[in-house]
């Protein structure tokens, strides 16, 4: 293993926040600077600096926000950073990447627009029933409230859930009335009958 | 799904144990109108080995009585009497050696979760087990090659291979070249920042 304080950096190995060994500008280096690059890449024309100052940006920016570690938690140096950026934020909507974390897809829209996947979620929001649900109250990007985001995360118990109704000709409509009155029944809960099942399997004719 | 499913499960695991089975039950006897015509019967599966199934549907309904303990008599007894508590199901394995490895797992689980939250080392005895064995056949297979610790130690999602992408991605939705300093670098580096804590971690304040 060579050099031997790359072992430092080894994310498993890393205690509290404060712990000394922990190389920022490392990390970046090793993880990040490249891909930046590649990104970047597309939006300059060759001899152009704009790559390696870009890269330099984020990565001084980055030394800034883990030097703020001495004195604050993660999360609360993080909402400080949007912060910073909140006046913009309503106008860059990703399609499928999670903005906050920028490292998984997600599906989920708030209702400002912004995506936001269930690991972030779980960071940014609030569990108010049992730990498999979460509540966002508002976008911590551009600070829009959230009108009843609910969200249920699937416990650890829970397989493919599948709805299946036979409902071909006239039962259909027998069928949507039930589904209707089942989603009328449910909203006291605030429990969206959709929010139950992965597939929905309903053979309807026209 | 009352009344239109006269059997409900509980899964005692995922609602945080037998006290909060409890609490929900009791919650939902005393809050939602009940259907005289109707007694729904209510499973709760609990996990791991049982000697006596019968001491958990006893231990529940203690919990249940004590929690409707402040209501009237007469509407105790009604409450109590409007759903059937009579199935337990569990899961798992019930022979002497089975017990007997779970309940070591349990006390591993417990030493190391003490251990956790005194030293405060961020990734669990299977993370650190998963990153040894990868070094293991990585230095088996080609010691030569070079072997990133920062990226094998973490977690698939997280190791910055996706990295690129959602990046191009948030630089093309940008609408002018001046949003890359104001805009694309602030939620960069504060995106980075985040993913290099592990979940949990987010809240721990370093004094």
């Amino acid at each position: 293993v060579s050099p031997a304080n790359n072992l430092e950096n080894c994310a498993f190995q890393r205690r509290a926040n404060s712990k000394p060994g922990f190389q920022a500008d490392r990390v970046f280096e090793e993880l990040y600077e490249q891909s930046i690059l590649r990104a970047i890449k597309e939006y300059s024309v060759p001899q152009d600096e704009l790559p390696t100052k870009f890269c330099r940006a984020i990565q001084d920016e980055l030394s800034r926000l883990v030097s703020e570690l001495r004195m604050d938690d993660t999360k609360s140096i993080y909402l400080r950073a949007l912060r910073r950026v909140r006046s913009n934020a309503l106008m860059v909507r990703t399609a499928t990447s999670c903005t906050f974390c920028m490292h998984e897809f997600s599906e989920r829209p708030l209702q400002c627009g912004h995506l936001i996947c269930d690991t972030c979620l779980q960071i940014f929001g609030t569990s108010p029933a049992h730990s498999y649900s979460a509540v966002l109250e508002i976008c911590p990007l551009c600070g829009v409230k959230q009108h009843c985001y609910f969200v249920s995360l699937l416990p650890p118990t829970t397989g493919y859930r599948l709805l299946s109704m036979d409902a071909g000709d006239t039962q259909a409509v027998a069928a949507l009335t039930f589904l209707v009155n089942l989603e009328t029944s449910l909203q006291q809960f605030r429990c969206p009958l959709w929010t139950q099942f992965d597939l929905v399997c309903i053979p309807i004719e026209g | 799904l009352y009344p239109l499913s006269e059997i409900i499960y509980y899964f005692a695991t995922d609602l945080g144990g037998l006290g909060m089975v409890a609490n929900i039950i009791a919650h939902q006897v005393t809050k939602y109108r009940r259907i005289e015509t109707i007694k729904p019967q209510l499973v709760v599966v609990v996990d791991g080995p049982v000697e006596d199934p019968s001491k958990f549907s006893r231990l529940l309904d203690s919990l249940i009585s004590e929690l409707l303990s402040d209501a009237p008599e007469n509407f105790r007894t009604e409450a109590k009497a409007t759903f059937s508590l009579s199935t337990m199901l569990y899961l798992g394995h019930s022979n002497r050696t089975a017990r007997a490895a779970i309940l070591r797992e349990h006390m591993a689980a417990s030493e190391h979760q003490r251990n956790r939250h005194v030293n405060r080392p961020y990734f669990n005895f299977q993370h650190t087990e998963a990153f040894l064995s990868t070094l293991i056949t990585k230095f088996a297979e080609s010691p030569e090659s070079e072997f990133s610790f920062l990226r094998s130690s973490r977690p698939i999602g997280y190791r910055g291979m996706e990295f690129p992408f959602h990046l191009t991605q948030l630089l093309r939705r940008v609408p002018a070249v001046s949003w890359i300093w104001s805009f694309v670098v602030p939620i960069t580096s504060a995106s980075i920042f985040l993913c290099n804590y592990p979940p949990g971690s987010h809240c721990e304040s370093s004094k």
